[in-house]
């Protein structure tokens, strides 16, 4: 893995081309899926909105219904005891019996109801019919009855009283006639029921519906926070308790989104409080996610594709481009080189006309002396004639060794020389030029190098392109500084630095590449070319440069080129 | 890249100097015949005459083959001048042939071409062509056997010429030289208008009009 | 009477006297140069035609071709060189050369050209 990110790496670094369809492809597949990004997270918001919203405004319904059976389950039982108290005969409220049948009645009419009895305004209840025997039970101590006092009727929290059991009661004031008396009728109904109606409501696993009393007192049992009457201890939520309205809030439930919704219940201390943490709402998002996801991933896949291909399509066609420029400036470099072979071969071989040109008039006159003349007076011009003859067939000779020789050299143009003295023949060619901008050239050549054998007129021309390079780049008065060492016994190295402005690093890649130029005037064609021919030559052409300080090309090149092919 | 086509311009010239200088051996050789009879004595003996006359004529002669010889050269030569030019297939045929005379007279190998005389004029690299040429003719040379034959005809199709050169004849198992490798000649071909394919015995050599 | 006068300048030494020789054997008055600088006294001379190689030492054989034709038009020049390349021959046709002849050459296609480049001299006149 580590070993095809390196490759990776080094083919973005070296492969110029690799790298610009990497880009290319980076960048334009970035900004092609900005747009979709933004489409996508502003749908997903919105349809989470809508989501939320409509949770929201089911859990309020669902809420109000809950409540609203809750509060005409206690509204009913406190009208019907109100219009029992208030309507039914007086003996109803002290004969034994006919309470009893009045509780039978009542209770028939209305579930839940567990039992019923009167106290009186001293807190003792005189009457009682049900399964507890709580006739006589002092209430004045109660909460309660305190409360009665001031209301004519009143529905308790959830408490345990005499019986141990979770239940509630109401009550109602009924105030006796004859003396500025009162008594109190009361029922009592199992938490069961309350039970029975939270319970109603369509919950999950995760959610849970209780009652709590104004002091956060559990009234039901709860899945979460314990069973009736123990306190709720959970949230910091400040339960308004005035308003009426159905609230819904987003809370942190156990470090998970949950929603709280409360509403207070008439006539009662109890709010009615839902915690959904199952998140209903998440399955349509999800559905949603899911699909756009992959909508989305589809999209980018087909953006990469397209992009890729077009790109990796445009790119090779601008490295065929570039191949077939390459091609072409070699081809020209080789049409130039075939034909100053072509001059040269056909320059050295026309040479040997003019000697051939010699004989056959010597050899013609000859034949003129046999026809025309005398034969026996011309024997000291015929001796002549054919040392004539003789003589021009050794310049024949001595032309066609020359041609012998040069047909040797046509694809092995080596010599052997010495480098120093190479340079300083280059330096000769632009003498002119450095004079004239005042260039001073400082040469530290190392003594004693050995001879080298390669291309020099192929190497001088390189050398020739990198001085005249400084040359251009330095000020009047500039310094060129011209090195020669040997690395090692197979290489020699030449340094040429100078004094200019250096070249700016975005450069640097480029400068070896054909048409690259910095200057105004020229093809751009040196340095790729050098480059190209020291390459050839067995060596390597180097550059280092810094703004402001200037440029060191290096040459290193190989003694005996053919000897480092063999290693 | 273009070291083969160089080595080959290198064959052909030292083809040329040898022959060439075979020229001028002989002419040296009657010069010398000449000269023999002529020294020590007063005068030429009439009966003398005809071996001066003889190898005044072979010099001359001499001199005739070798400034043909040259023309060929020095026409094969200028094909270099420019990369592509329009030229006569005939012509280029006719040089390549007298120039690898002397190769093929070596190697004991006959060559033979007939070449349709309404060839049209044909616009690409002359030196190309002659290089492909002289590949197909080397490559089977490099492995012939005396007595083998090599034959050389053209095609026109519509808009190509087809060259085809044949090798009649055994080849010989061990080859001392190596022989260049079809793609490699291929790759140098590759941007002209010239295409080169080949089977055991025959190249066939395309040129696009 | 000379079948014609006739002056070869050539920086062949040996080419100019043995030429010049079988020349006159054929019965043309031949001098033999092998530099430009002793060609004036010929060219107001009744000179019918100039044998002259392109590569003098003095001089350009083109640049004399020249100065000859400027001295006197009607004097017909065969050019002679060892070098066939059409640059040159297409040159020396341009500056008024009768012919361009190749070295070596026969001397029978040599005294052919001289015979119809003296018929091109009379009819000039």
């Amino acid at each position: 893995m580590l070993n095809l990110i390196r490759q990776f790496l080094t083919k973005l670094t070296e492969d110029r081309y690799f790298y610009l369809k990497f880009r290319l492809i980076l960048l334009n597949t970035f900004f092609a899926i900005i747009p979709l990004v933004i489409v996508v997270t502003i749908t997903y918001f919105w349809i989470y909105n809508i989501v939320h919203d409509e949770f929201r405004n089911n859990l309020r319904w669902q809420m109000a219904e809950t409540r609203h059976s809750l509060e005409f389950f206690i509204s009913e039982r406190i009208s019907a005891l109100k219009f029992i108290a208030h309507s039914y005969p007086e003996d109803y409220f002290s004969d034994e019996k006919k309470f009893y049948r009045l509780f039978l009645d009542f209770k028939k009419e209305f579930e839940g109801i567990v039992d019923m009895g009167i106290v009186n305004s001293k807190g003792i209840q005189i009457l009682y019919v049900g399964p507890y025997q709580l006739k006589g039970k002092d209430y004045s101590q109660a909460e309660w009855f305190k409360e009665m006092t001031l209301r004519t009727e009143y529905v308790t929290d959830v408490f345990l009283g005499y019986r141990k059991i979770p239940h509630f009661s109401i009550i109602i004031k009924q105030d006796l006639t004859s003396k500025d008396d009162y008594r109190l009728l009361r029922v009592s109904i199992n938490m069961d029921i309350l039970q029975r109606f939270v319970s109603k409501l369509e919950l999950g696993s995760q959610d849970d519906i209780f009652l709590i009393n104004k002091d956060k007192i559990l009234q039901t049992n709860s899945k979460l926070f314990g069973s009736a009457l123990e306190p709720f201890k959970s949230f910091a939520l400040k339960i308004e308790t005035d308003n009426k309205d159905i609230k819904i809030y987003e809370i942190d439930l156990n470090k998970k989104q949950a929603y709280l919704a409360y509403g207070p219940i008439k006539e009662t201390n109890w709010i009615l409080l839902t915690i959904i943490g199952s998140k209903p709402y998440k399955k349509i998002p999800s559905f949603f996610t899911k699909e756009v996801t992959l909508i989305s991933l589809f999209s980018i896949a087909l953006i990469f594709f397209v992009i890729t291909s077009s790109i990796n399509s445009l790119v090779n066609r601008i490295h065929r481009a570039d191949q077939e420029r390459e091609i072409a400036i070699a081809n020209a470099e080789h049409a130039d080189k075939l034909a100053s072979i072509g001059r040269l071969a056909a320059g050295v071989a026309h040479e040997i006309n003019n000697p051939l040109a010699i004989i056959n008039e010597k050899a013609g006159l000859m034949k003129d002396l046999l026809e025309y003349g005398d034969i026996c007076q011309n024997k000291d011009r015929f001796i002549q004639l054919i040392s004539a003859i003789q003589e021009n067939v050794t310049r024949c000779k001595t032309i066609t060794h020359r041609l012998l020789s040069f047909s040797k050299k046509i694809d092995r143009a080596r010599e052997d020389f010495y480098i120093n003295e190479a340079i300083q023949e280059v330096i000769g060619f632009i003498e002119k030029e450095i004079q004239t901008k005042g260039i001073k050239i400082v040469y530290d050549f190392q003594k004693n190098l050995p001879k080298i054998r390669t291309d020099k007129g192929q190497l001088q021309q390189v050398l020739l392109n990198i001085i005249n390079n400084a040359v251009d780049a330095v000020d009047i008065g500039g310094l060129i500084e011209i090195k020669t060492e040997s690395i090692d016994n197979d290489r020699i190295k030449i340094s040429i630095k100078d004094n200019g402005p250096g070249i700016p690093k975005d450069r640097m890649k480029h400068i070896f590449e054909p048409f690259y130029t910095t200057k105004s005037k020229g093809t751009g064609l040196g340095l790729y070319i050098s480059y190209g021919i020291i390459k050839k030559l067995g060596g390597d052409l180097k550059v280092l440069s810094e703004i402001g300080k200037g440029s060191i090309f290096s040459i290193q090149i190989p003694v005996n080129p053919e000897a480092e092919e063999i290693k | 890249m273009m070291d083969k086509p160089f080595a080959f311009i290198g064959k052909i010239i030292a083809d040329f100097t040898h022959e060439i200088n075979n020229h001028l051996a002989l002419i040296k050789e009657s010069a010398g015949l000449i000269s023999d009879v002529c020294r020590g004595k007063k005068t030429i003996d009439k009966k003398e005459m005809p071996y001066i006359i003889e190898s005044v004529e072979a010099i001359e002669n001499q001199i005739n083959k070798s400034v043909n010889f040259i023309t060929y050269f020095n026409r094969f030569a200028h094909r270099m001048d420019s990369f592509k030019s329009t030229f006569k297939l005939n012509a280029v045929v006719e040089e390549m042939y007298e120039l690898l005379k002397r190769y093929l007279n070596r190697k004991k190998v006959s060559f033979n071409y007939e070449l349709p005389s309404n060839l049209p004029d044909v616009d690409s690299s002359p030196f190309i062509l002659q290089f492909v040429i002289f590949y197909a003719i080397d490559s089977f040379l490099k492995k012939s056997q005396p007595g083998a034959r090599i034959f050389m005809t053209a095609d026109r199709e519509n808009d190509l010429i087809k060259l085809i050169i044949k090798y009649e004849g055994e080849f010989n198992e061990n080859i001392s030289q190596d022989i260049w490798p079809l793609f490699s000649v291929q790759e140098i071909v590759s941007n002209t208008n010239i295409k080169i394919s080949a089977t055991e015995k025959t190249m066939n050599i395309e040129i696009n009009l | 009477m000379k079948k014609g006068k006739i002056l070869i300048i050539d920086d062949e030494q040996e080419l100019v006297t043995t030429l010049a020789e079988r020349l006159n054997i054929r019965g043309y008055e031949a001098h033999g140069l092998s530099n430009f600088a002793g060609a004036f006294k010929f060219l107001n001379d009744v000179l019918d035609v100039v044998i002259l190689d392109i590569g003098l030492q003095d001089t350009d054989g083109l640049e004399v071709l020249k100065r000859i034709k400027e001295i006197n038009p009607s004097i017909q020049v065969i050019m002679l060189s060892g070098y066939g390349d059409d640059e040159r021959i297409n040159k020396s046709l341009q500056l008024g050369a009768f012919d361009y002849l190749i070295k070596p050459v026969e001397i029978e296609d040599l005294i052919s050209k001289i015979e119809t480049a003296k018929q091109k001299k009379e009819k000039s006149k």
